[in-house]
């Protein structure tokens, strides 16, 4: 009982323990949150273009053009090519336009400084900034003991060119992010149903069974008659 | 209670795979990036010659001109049997109707048994003729036999057994071909 009672006060927290543990559980839920969001939007996309894969190959396969699994799969490793094309050409025209804006947005600059400077580091200046204090426990586990902001929010309008560049290349990442994940999917999407159309199966078929079935029986006595 | 558990449990996987899932990603943009490449240096290179940018696949071709006859006779029924047969132009669509000269009439059987054969056997073999106005209606499936018909006829090359039924065939005729006996084992000199 009293090793209890020395278990009870050991587990006992200051404030501003109970104020740290708190926002680590936030910042868990948001992260998990997150991690749970891109993970539904992958499976979404990952239907969504299965569908489309599908939609794209399916009147060839229909009309009996495509006659062997390798010919569909060919037919359908070009569609998805060219799909992907047609998808990703506004990401690389935005690729090419943060290029040249940044060619000449750096030879306007006095002496060319403008290729010298740190983009990434300039758009750092929108964010938030945090200084952490971490501490060794007695079990030789490191604590996080304190999270402060170090700098708030600080654009400065000299550093304009550098935020619309970063700002431009982080949301055409992710738009081709997104544009890959569903190069992946329709991919997987065409082998999982070239598979299960050129499918040869023996379900219910059995090679000692020679039992003529009714369908077949009717068949011949219509002929017959 | 239970879906916000698994919920939970599913962003808990995805949080420990989502390295791994942009890692592939990653991956897989890089080889998008090559084909991307080839398809613009390619397309361009058609697209100055005077092409479209993507060349159009003999498949999609196929399918075109399947849709094209299907919807043919659906307007004007009583010409099914002129618009049934397709050339095996392979790739272009508009042959078809120029190259009348060489077009021959299909017989296509609609009947219960999905065979041509089927239950009309003993009969004439191509009612068309008896009714040049008769209506034969096609499902897609069978204007596409029609259009591979023709294309394997002018294109396609006889395979083995092919040759081989042809030659059982012609067994105790003059066309026979005559196969010389190779004497291996030099049974003749013995």
């Amino acid at each position: 009982m009293e090793y209890l009672n020395t278990l009870l006060v050991s587990l006992e927290m200051s404030e501003s323990d109970r104020r740290l543990l708190i926002t680590l559980l936030v910042i868990l839920v948001v992260v998990l949150f997150l991690a749970g969001f891109i993970g539904m939007a992958v499976r979404y996309i990952t239907n969504k273009m299965g569908d489309r894969i599908e939609s794209n190959i399916a009147e060839p396969i229909k009309y009996r053009i495509l006659e062997t699994r390798k010919s569909a799969m060919a037919y359908g490793r070009k569609k998805n090519a060219r799909i992907f094309f047609k998808e990703a050409t506004p990401a690389m025209a935005a690729y090419l336009f943060i290029l040249l804006f940044w060619v000449v947005y750096s030879l306007c600059t006095i002496k060319g400084t403008g290729f010298m400077e740190n983009h990434f580091y300039n758009f750092g200046e929108l964010l938030f900034k945090f200084d952490t204090v971490w501490e060794k426990d007695f079990a030789g586990f490191y604590k996080l003991m304190s999270v402060t902001v170090r700098e708030y929010p600080n654009p400065v309008a000299a550093h304009w060119a550098s935020y619309v560049i970063i700002t431009l290349f982080i949301i055409t990442s992710v738009y081709m992010f997104v544009v890959s994940q569903a190069f992946i999917a329709r991919a997987s999407a065409l082998r999982r149903i070239v598979d299960e159309t050129y499918h040869n199966s023996l379900k219910g078929f059995n090679f000692y069974d020679e039992t003529p079935k009714k369908e077949d029986l009717d068949r011949i006595n219509r002929t017959q008659q | 209670m239970g879906k916000f558990i698994k919920n939970f449990g599913l962003g808990l996987l995805y949080f420990i795979a989502l390295p791994l899932l942009i890692l592939g990603v990653v991956c897989y943009a890089i080889y998008g990036l090559g084909v991307y490449v080839f398809y613009f240096f390619k397309g361009t290179i058609r697209f100055f010659k005077g092409d479209t940018f993507f060349e159009e696949l003999p498949e999609d071709a196929r399918v075109k001109e399947i849709k094209r006859i299907l919807q043919e006779q659906a307007v004007n029924p009583n010409q099914g049997t002129q618009t049934a047969p397709v050339t095996a132009s392979n790739n272009t669509s508009n042959v078809s109707n120029q190259d009348n000269s060489q077009q021959s009439t299909y017989n296509v059987t609609n009947n219960y048994y999905g065979n041509p054969m089927g239950a009309n056997a003993n009969q004439n073999p191509n009612p068309a003729f008896q009714n040049p106005n008769q209506r034969i209606d096609m499902n897609a499936t069978e204007v596409n036999d029609v259009y591979q018909d023709r294309f394997d006829n002018q294109l396609h090359e006889p395979t083995f057994d092919e040759i081989s039924m042809n030659n059982q065939q012609m067994i105790g005729t003059q066309e026979a071909p005559q196969i010389e006996a190779i004497d291996l084992f030099g049974e003749e000199d013995k």
